[in-house]
C-alpha cells in the first residue's frame, strides 16, 4: 500500500538507510583504530603528563605528588642542561650540514647527464642501512689506532685524533654521522623539488640574461625550492632532535657527559634508573619541543607555498 | 663580432661529439665534488667489507695496507654466525616487522576508508586525533606502555615488541589521502551492485591502494628493522632481540678483540635491506621518503 | 629589429631527428608564423633561434651575422612562453624588470645585501623602474605592478609576459603558443591585440602555433611544418589556395579540404567520382591522384562549364550566415564531402525541394588542387600551351 501511495519516497528512504549504513560501518571501521589511538597514544601521553608531577619510581611502594618538583629539579640538574645544550648543538650542526650538502648534491646530481642514478644510489645507501650496525662501523673507522682515518693521518705525519674521546670533538663526530645518514634522504626530497621546477623558467631566465650559475640559483632554483627547503629543514630538525642510536652505541653520553642528549637522558632516567616521575617530566619537555617544531612547519608551509 | 672568428660554433662541438669547453669543465668539477662526497658516504661500507675479510692480526696494520692480502672472510663470517645468534636476531626482525606491518594494515585500512569515504559523526574527531598523533614521537609514549607491559608481565616478548606500533597514524593518514582521490562513482556503483561496505573495502579500495601499500610497507619495514629505542627498552634476553639490539649485544661480546668478525656481523645485519634497496630502488626511495608527501 | 635566416639546421634528441634540414628566411619587421601539429618541432626551432638549444648542424643568422656562438642573452631576442614562465616569487614589476636588471647590474651588484653597497645600483634601478612603468602603461597593467603572478588572471599573466619581452626592445620576438592557455574569447581578443602590437613596434615576430586560424589571421607569412621539415612557406592566401603539398591543404582551412581519389585520363584530364575535370596536368595517363576541393569550390547552384556530381545529403551545419552541408557522393568515398554555401542559396534549394533525393553539386575545377601519390602538388599545364593546342586541333 505504502509503495503504491508514495513512489517518490522510495529513493529518500533508500538514501537515509544508506546513510545509516554508512554511519554504522564508518564507526565500526574506525573503532579499532580509535581504541588503539586512545590506548597507545592519548592515555600514555596523559599518563606521562600526570606522572611528571610525581616522584614515582618503578616498583616503589611509596610515592607522592610533588607538583612542579621534577621541573624544578631539572633546572638544577647539570645532566638536563648538558643534554639540552648538546642536543641543540647537534641539531645546529646536523641541520645546516645535511640540508646544505643535500642541496648542493641534489643540484649537482640533477644537472648530470652521466652516472645520475649511480650517485643517487650511493648517497641514498646510508638511509636504508641499520644505523646501529653502521655506528659500530663508524666507531671503528674513526678509531684512533685502527681506523683508515688514523692511517691517513699517520701517513701524513699528523698525530692521531680520538674523535669520540675528545671533549670538544665528540659531538662534531656524532654530527658527522648524523649528516652522513641524512644527506641521501634530503637529497631525494630536493631532487623532487628540483624536477618540479618548470624548464621554461630557466629558459626565460637564460633569455633575460640570468645564465650565470649563481643567477640561475638565486633567481630561479632557490626561490622555487622555498617550500621544499622549509619542509626539509623541519623534518631534519625533528629527526636530529631524536638523536639516540649513535649515542647509545658509540659514546653512551661520554666522555664525561659531553654527548648526553635529550632522548638518551630520558632513556637513562626512565629505563636504567627507573626514575619514572622525573623521566616523564623530561619526556614532556621533549614533546613540547617536537610539537612546537611541527606547528612551526605547518605555519611556514601554509605561508610559503602560495608565494 | 670579433669573437665570431675565434669562437667555434656550438654546432662544431656537437658534430665532434664534444661539449662546449666551459660546460665540460663545469661538468668535470661537478663530478669531482660528487665523487669526493660519494667517497665519504661509501667509506664505512668499504671499510666494513674490507675488514670483514681481513685476518684479525692484519686489522692493526690496516691503516697502512687497506686492501687485505689474504682472504679471511670465511673464518670471520662463520665466527660471527657461530659466536652469536645473528640469524636468530634476523629471524626475530622478520617476525616482528611482518607482524607489525600486518597489524598496521589491518587497523589502518578500514579506518582510512571510513575517514575518506564514509560519513559518520565522530569522523572529524578521529581525523583530528590522527593528525595530532602524527606529531608525537614514539619515545614519548614508551614509558607508560613499558609500565603497562611490566604490569601484565609481558616484557621481553614479541607482543611487547609489536604493541606500540600496531597502530600507525601515519598509515591511516596516508591511505586516507589515497582513498580520498578514489572516484565516488565506483563506490556508488558497487553499492548498487549489492556490495557490502566490507566487500567494497576488500575488493575495491585495498587493491586500488596497492602502490600506497607497497610504499608504506617499505617505510614500515625499514623503520622497524632499524629501530633500536623500543627493543632496547623492552627486550632483556637475546631470544627476542631484533637485529639492531643483536648488533649491540654482539659488539659487547666482542669488545676490542675480533674486528673482522664484528664487521662481518655488521655486514650480515645490514645486508638484507641494502640488497632489497638495490633491487627495488624506486620503491625504496618512494617508501622511505614518503613522510615527504605529508 | 632584424632579419633572420635559418640555414639548413638539423637537431636530434637521442635517436629522434626533430629538425631535418630546416631553412627559413624571415624579413625585417615581418610577422611570421610557424604552424604545424604538436610535436612537429616548432618549439625546437624557436629554442634553437634563441640559443636555448644548440643545433647539431646548420646556422642561425640574425641581421645577416651568425649568432651560433652567442648565448641566449647576447642574441637580443625576447621569448614569450606558452606557460608564460613568470617568476612566481616576484612581483609583476620585478618580473618585467628582470631583463633590464640582468643587463645593467654587474654580478656583484646583484648579490643579496652586498649588492646594495654599490652607489651605482640605486641610479640604475630608478631608470629600470621608469621603463617598466612605461611598458606596463602600454599594456594597461600598470595598476597590477605590485601583485604576484598567482594573483593575476590568465590574460593578465599573458600581458606581463609580453611586458617582460618588450621592455628590452629586442631585435626579435619569439612567441611559443602564447595564446593557447587562454579561453576562446580572450584568445580572439588577444589575436587582434598582438597584431596591433606588431604593427606598433614594427619588430620581427616569429610566432608558433598549432592553431591554423591564428596562423591565417595574424601573419604576414606562414611556414607550415611537419615532422621536422618546413613543408611550405607563403602568405596565408598561398597556403589556402595554392598548397604545394596535400599536408598543407589538409592542415589549413576549417572545415578541412575535401580529398577525393582521382585518376589521370589520356588527355591529361582528371577523372574523379565519375566526372572528368576540365583541367590538364603534367602526369602520365592512369596515374592515381588526390584531388583537393575546398568546401567553397562545391556549389548547389549550376554553373556553366562546371561538372556536376551526384550526391545525397548527410547532415547540415547551419552557422547563420553560411551553411555547411555534408554530402555522400553517389560515386565516391563513403565519408561525406563538405560543401559551403551562403544561407540564401541553401534556403532556396531547400525550398525547391532539391535537397531531397539525389542532389546535383557543381564543382569549380579551376580551384581544384591535384596531388600525386606522395602528396606533392602536380602542376597544371600552362594555360597558353593548352590554348595553343586547342587552336591547333581546331585547324
Ligand atoms: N629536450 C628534449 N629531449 C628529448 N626530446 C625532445 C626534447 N625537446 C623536444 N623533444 C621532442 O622533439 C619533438 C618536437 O618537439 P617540439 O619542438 O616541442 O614540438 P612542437 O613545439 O611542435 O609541439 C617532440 O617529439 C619532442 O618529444
Ligand atoms: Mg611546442
Amino acid at each position: 500500500m505504502a509503495v503504491l501511495a508514495a513512489p517518490g519516497a522510495v529513493p529518500i528512504r533508500r538514501l537515509s538507510s544508506q546513510s545509516r549504513v554508512e554511519a554504522f560501518t564508518g564507526q565500526m571501521f574506525a573503532l579499532p583504530a580509535l581504541l588503539l589511538i586512545v590506548g597507545l597514544l592519548l592515555v600514555p601521553i596523559l599518563v606521562v603528563a600526570v606522572l611528571g608531577f610525581s616522584d614515582y619510581q618503578l616498583g616503589a611502594i611509596e610515592w607522592s605528588w610533588i607538583g612542579l618538583g621534577n621541573y624544578e629539579r631539572m633546572l638544577d640538574d647539570p645532566v638536563f642542561w648538558r643534554s639540552i645544550g648538546n642536543t641543540f648543538l647537534y641539531v645546529a650542526v646536523v641541520v645546516p650540514g645535511s640540508v646544505l650538502s643535500a642541496l648542493v648534491v641534489a643540484i649537482l646530481v640533477n644537472d648530470r647527464k652521466h652516472f645520475k642514478s649511480v650517485y643517487q644510489i650511493i648517497y641514498f645507501l646510508p638511509v636504508t642501512t641499520t644505523l646501529i650496525a653502521m655506528s659500530v662501523v663508524w666507531h671503528f673507522v674513526l678509531n684512533p689506532q685502527l681506523g683508515p682515518i688514523a692511517g691517513l693521518l699517520r701517513a701524513l705525519g699528523l698525530p692521531p685524533v680520538d674523535l669520540f674521546g675528545d671533549l670538544d670533538l665528540v659531538l662534531i663526530a656524532l654530527s658527522l654521522i648524523g649528516i652522513w645518514q641524512l644527506v641521501g634522504f634530503n637529497m631525494v626530497l630536493f631532487l623532487a623539488g628540483l624536477t618540479a621546477i618548470p624548464r621554461d623558467l630557466y629558459d626565460a631566465a637564460a633569455i633575460d640574461g640570468a645564465d650565470h650559475p649563481w643567477d640561475r640559483f638565486a633567481r630561479v632554483t632557490w626561490p622555487m625550492l622555498g617550500p621544499t627547503t622549509v619542509f626539509v629543514v623541519v623534518t631534519t630538525t625533528i629527526t636530529a632532535f631524536r638523536v639516540f642510536d649513535t649515542v647509545a652505541v658509540i659514546t653512551r653520553g661520554g666522555p664525561i657527559g659531553r654527548s648526553e642528549v635529550m632522548l638518551y637522558a630520558i632513556y637513562l632516567e626512565g629505563f636504567q634508573y627507573f626514575e619514572i616521575g622525573y623521566a616523564s617530566a623530561l619526556t614532556i619537555v621533549f614533546l613540547v619541543v617536537v610539537v612546537a617544531l611541527a606547528v612551526l612547519q605547518a605555519f611556514f608551509l601554509d605561508r610559503k607555498v602560495h608565494y | 663580432m670579433s669573437a665570431l672568428a675565434t669562437r667555434p660554433s656550438p654546432g662544431l662541438f656537437a658534430r665532434l661529439g664534444l661539449m662546449r669547453p666551459d660546460l665540460a669543465i663545469r661538468a668535470a668539477l661537478a663530478h669531482l665534488v660528487l665523487i669526493v662526497g660519494a667517497l665519504f658516504v661509501l667509506l664505512p661500507f668499504v671499510w666494513m667489507l674490507l675488514t670483514s675479510i681481513r685476518k684479525p692480526e692484519a686489522v692493526f696494520t690496516a691503516g697502512f695496507n687497506p686492501i687485505p692480502d689474504e682472504f679471511h672472510g670465511v673464518e670471520n663470517y662463520s665466527h660471527a654466525l657461530s659466536q652469536s645468534p645473528l640469524l636468530q636476531f634476523m629471524g626475530n626482525g622478520v617476525i616482528v616487522c611482518a607482524a607489525i606491518l600486518a597489524l598496521q594494515l589491518i587497523f589502518a585500512l578500514p579506518a582510512a576508508y571510513a575517514l575518506a569515504k564514509l560519513n559518520f559523526r565522530a569522523r572529524p574527531l578521529v581525523f583530528a586525533l590522527v593528525l595530532l598523533g602524527l606529531t608525537v614521537p614514539q619515545q614519548v609514549t614508551a614509558l607508560p606502555i613499558y609500565m603497562g607491559l611490566a604490569g601484565i608481565g609481558m616484557l621481553d616478548t614479541y607482543f611487547a615488541l609489536m604493541l606500540p606500533f600496531s597502530l600507525s597514524v601515519f598509515a591511516i593518514f596516508l591511505f586516507r589521502q589515497f582513498f580520498k582521490s578514489f572516484p565516488d562513482e565506483i563506490i556508488q556503483a558497487a553499492r548498487l551492485d549489492g556490495f557490502t561496505e566490507f566487500e567494497i573495502l576488500i575488493r575495491i579500495m585495498v587493491p586500488s591502494a596497492r602502490p600506497a601499500i607497497a610504499a608504506f610497507a617499505v617505510f614500515s619495514i625499514t623503520s622497524h628493522w632499524n629501530d633500536l629505542y623500543w627493543p632496547l627498552v623492552v627486550t632483556t634476553s637475546p631470544e627476542h632481540a631484533t637485529p639492531p639490539l643483536g648488533m649491540m649485544i654482539f659488539r659487547d661480546q666482542e669488545t676490542g678483540s675480533n674486528y673482522g668478525a664484528l664487521m662481518a656481523g655488521a655486514t650480515i645485519i645490514t645486508a638484507p635491506l641494502v640488497i632489497a634497496f638495490l633491487i627495488a630502488q624506486r620503491q625504496f626511495v618512494r617508501g622511505i621518503t614518503m613522510t615527504g608527501v605529508k | 629589429m632584424a632579419s633572420l635566416s635559418i640555414d639548413r639546421v638539423t637537431k636530434t634528441f637521442g635517436h629522434q631527428a626533430v629538425l631535418k634540414d630546416v631553412s627559413l628566411d624571415v624579413r625585417d619587421g615581418e610577422f611570421l608564423t610557424l604552424v604545424g601539429a604538436s610535436g612537429c618541432g616548432k618549439s625546437t626551432v624557436l629554442r634553437v633561434i634563441a640559443g636555448l638549444e644548440p643545433q647539431d648542424s646548420g646556422s642561425i643568422l640574425i641581421g645577416g651575422g651568425s649568432v651560433d656562438h652567442l648565448r641566449p642573452k647576447q642574441r637580443n631576442v625576447a621569448m614569450v612562453f606558452q606557460s608564460y614562465a613568470l617568476y612566481p616569487h616576484m612581483t609583476v614589476a620585478d618580473n618585467i624588470a628582470m631583463p633590464l636588471v640582468m643587463q645593467r647590474l654587474r654580478l656583484a651588484e646583484r648579490l643579496p645585501l652586498l649588492g646594495r653597497l654599490s652607489p651605482r645600483r640605486g641610479r640604475v634601478m630608478a631608470g629600470v623602474r621608469g621603463e617598466v612603468e612605461a611598458v606596463a602603461r602600454q599594456l594597461q597593467i600598470d595598476q597590477l605592478l605590485a601583485r604576484k603572478p598567482a594573483q593575476l588572471s590568465g590574460g593578465q599573466r599573458q600581458r606581463v609576459a609580453l611586458g617582460r619581452a618588450m621592455v628590452r626592445h629586442p631585435q626579435m620576438f619569439l612567441m611559443d603558443e602564447p595564446l593557447s592557455n587562454l579561453d576562446a574569447k580572450l584568445r580572439v581578443h588577444m589575436r587582434a591585440e598582438l597584431t596591433e602590437l606588431h604593427r606598433r613596434l614594427g619588430s620581427t615576430f616569429i610566432y608558433v602555433t598549432h592553431d591554423q586560424v591564428e596562423a591565417m589571421t595574424m601573419s604576414d607569412r606562414v611556414a607550415l611544418m611537419d615532422e621536422g621539415r618546413i613543408v611550405q612557406l607563403g602568405t596565408p592566401n598561398d597556403l589556402y589556395h595554392d598548397p604545394l603539398d596535400l599536408r598543407v591543404a589538409r592542415f589549413i582551412g576549417s572545415p578541412g579540404v575535401n580529398v577525393l581519389p582521382g585518376r589521370v585520363s589520356a588527355s591529361g584530364a582528371v577523372e574523379v567520382s565519375g566526372v572528368t575535370l576540365p583541367v590538364e596536368i603534367e602526369a602520365e595517363e592512369g596515374t592515381s591522384v588526390a584531388v583537393g576541393l575546398r568546401p567553397e569550390t562545391l556549389s548547389l547552384d549550376a554553373h556553366a562549364g562546371h561538372p556536376r556530381l551526384a550526391a545525397r545529403l548527410h547532415s547540415v551545419e547551419n552557422l547563420g550566415a553560411e551553411v555547411f552541408l555534408r554530402l555522400i557522393l553517389e560515386a565516391g568515398p563513403s565519408e561525406p564531402v563538405i560543401l559551403r554555401t551562403a544561407l540564401e542559396s541553401y534556403e532556396r534549394s531547400r525550398h525547391h525541394g532539391s535537397l531531397d533525393g539525389v542532389i546535383q553539386v557543381s564543382l569549380d575545377a579551376r580551384r581544384a588542387t591535384i596531388f600525386d601519390a606522395e602528396g606533392r602538388r602536380i602542376a597544371r599545364r600552362p594555360v597558353e600551351a593548352a590554348v595553343v593546342r586547342l587552336s591547333v586541333s581546331a585547324e
